[in-house]
């Protein structure tokens, strides 16, 4: 692959890696309840099954809890969570960001396979929000834009790998 | 268990099975009465014959199909067999080389589509059958998507120097839209098969993201892709799915769609350049 293809995949498994984080620190919190922190687990299960697949087109994969500046912006936020709905909110947009992430990549990545590979994922950021919104009681309008846009997308210069 | 028995239980099974398969499923309903024909188009076969014959998950469905629907529901010996030891014929349109050519195809395919879901909508919000404000509220919304993607793929086909698709996909029109209409009468029915299409559409989209020759093209493909899993898993609440089982997967699946396989559009119903 091409190094801006490598740094790419690198970058999206360093944020499925710090959603998985996300969602554990989540998931301690005790104003979660039991619907929540079942949806919470799988999302963070699923996060874990994307990070494998980014990984899996690195030489050098990516470990640890993930990126760090996306750590730094969400755990403050989880920790200052006072119920479950700001905790899903949270999620919520955690999830709208990963989403318009990996469609960006799609603009950018080279490679083919890197590009199926994300594509399958991307949609599966796109129905996670839908959920955390509905539970949310967001609008449709809100679930559901007309076009899937990158505008909310983890920019690497603000949240470096 | 003795043939028949054998053959009960399969077409039991497969009647259990949810989602896009349900949709399939209904080309076995008598009142549906889809010919042996129109399966086989939608697998991308030519014949019943060979509907019957072709192995892998999408077609072992459609031989159970083949076999459920007809006057002699007897299957054959081969019929009966697991998928592995079927033959594997795959598609009746040749994929295109050119790159240009096989862009064009998934632009069309996809303008295609979309037009099916505007048609099948139009037709939802017409029949009366919605009673539900949030469910005629998205069938509502979700056409106007619908309407305006084939508007953007019909530019961006037109951009590749193509000729714009204006016609709803004409293998899926024909062998599940018609024959299944009749039998959407109420709006639990309608739902589901809206979030069948959607899905559909969606791992359309995600098989096309990977296959398109330009990265521009990719991610205008999954902007229309992510839109309508988003649809899905909207469809998928309305029809009563819990939280966790509406995004139930860690992946698109790109598969074709089959018995167990919640996946994309034969090759055969794709359009050409």
């Amino acid at each position: 692959m091409k190094r801006s293809d490598t740094d790419a995949a690198a970058f999206a498994a360093g944020v499925e890696l710090a959603a998985i984080t996300l969602y554990r620190q989540a998931i301690d919190n005790p104003r979660l309840g039991e619907e929540a922190i079942s949806v919470c687990n799988q999302f963070m299960r699923h996060h874990g099954d994307h990070a494998a697949s980014f990984n899996e087109l690195l030489d050098q994969p990516v470990a640890g809890d993930g990126n760090r500046s996306v750590l730094a912006t969400y755990r403050p936020m989880l920790d200052g969570a006072p119920n479950q709905r700001a905790v899903l909110d949270v999620a919520h947009g955690l999830e709208e960001m990963l989403a318009a992430t990996h469609l960006n990549a799609l603009g950018v990545l080279a490679d083919g396979s890197a590009a199926a590979s994300t594509a399958t994922i991307q949609g599966v950021e796109c129905q996670h929000a839908v959920v955390l919104g509905t539970m949310l009681g967001r609008p449709l309008e809100m679930l559901c834009p007309d076009f899937d846009e990158v505008r909310d997308a983890f920019d690497p210069g603000r949240f470096p790998a | 268990m003795d043939r028949r028995q054998l053959h009960d239980a399969t077409c039991g099974h497969v009647a259990g099975i949810g989602s896009w398969r349900d949709l399939l499923l209904r080309l076995s309903d008598p009142a549906a009465a889809v010919s042996p024909s129109s399966k086989a188009e939608l697998v991308g076969l030519s014949t019943r014959r060979r509907f019957l014959k072709i192995g892998g998950a999408t077609l072992l469905t459609a031989g159970v199909l083949g076999a459920c629907s007809e006057k002699d529901p007897r299957p054959s010996e081969a019929d009966l067999e697991p998928p592995g030891l079927r033959s594997t014929t795959t598609t009746s349109i040749p994929d295109p080389t050119d790159p240009r050519e096989r862009d064009l195809m998934f632009l069309r395919t996809g303008t295609s589509l979309e037009l099916v879901a505007v048609d099948v909508y139009q037709q939802a919000l017409d029949s009366g059958a919605l009673r539900t404000p949030a469910v005629r509220s998205a069938i509502e919304t979700f056409l106007h998507h619908h309407r305006d993607h084939a508007t953007a793929l019909q530019q961006a086909t037109s951009e590749h120097g193509g000729t714009p698709y204006t016609e709803p996909n004409a293998v899926v029109m024909r062998s599940v839209v018609v024959p299944v209409l009749p039998t959407l009468t109420d709006e639990a029915a309608i739902t589901r098969f809206a979030r069948s299409l959607e899905s559909v559409a969606a791992s359309t989209y995600t098989h096309a993201a990977g296959e398109l020759s330009d990265p521009a093209g990719r991610r205008t493909m999954m902007s229309l892709g992510g839109a309508e899993a988003r649809h899905a898993a909207v469809f998928a609440g309305l029809v009563g799915a819990a939280p966790a089982r509406t995004a139930p997967e860690a992946f698109i699946n790109t598969d074709v769609l089959g018995t167990d396989v919640d996946g994309r559009i034969p090759d055969a119903a794709r359009v050409p350049a």
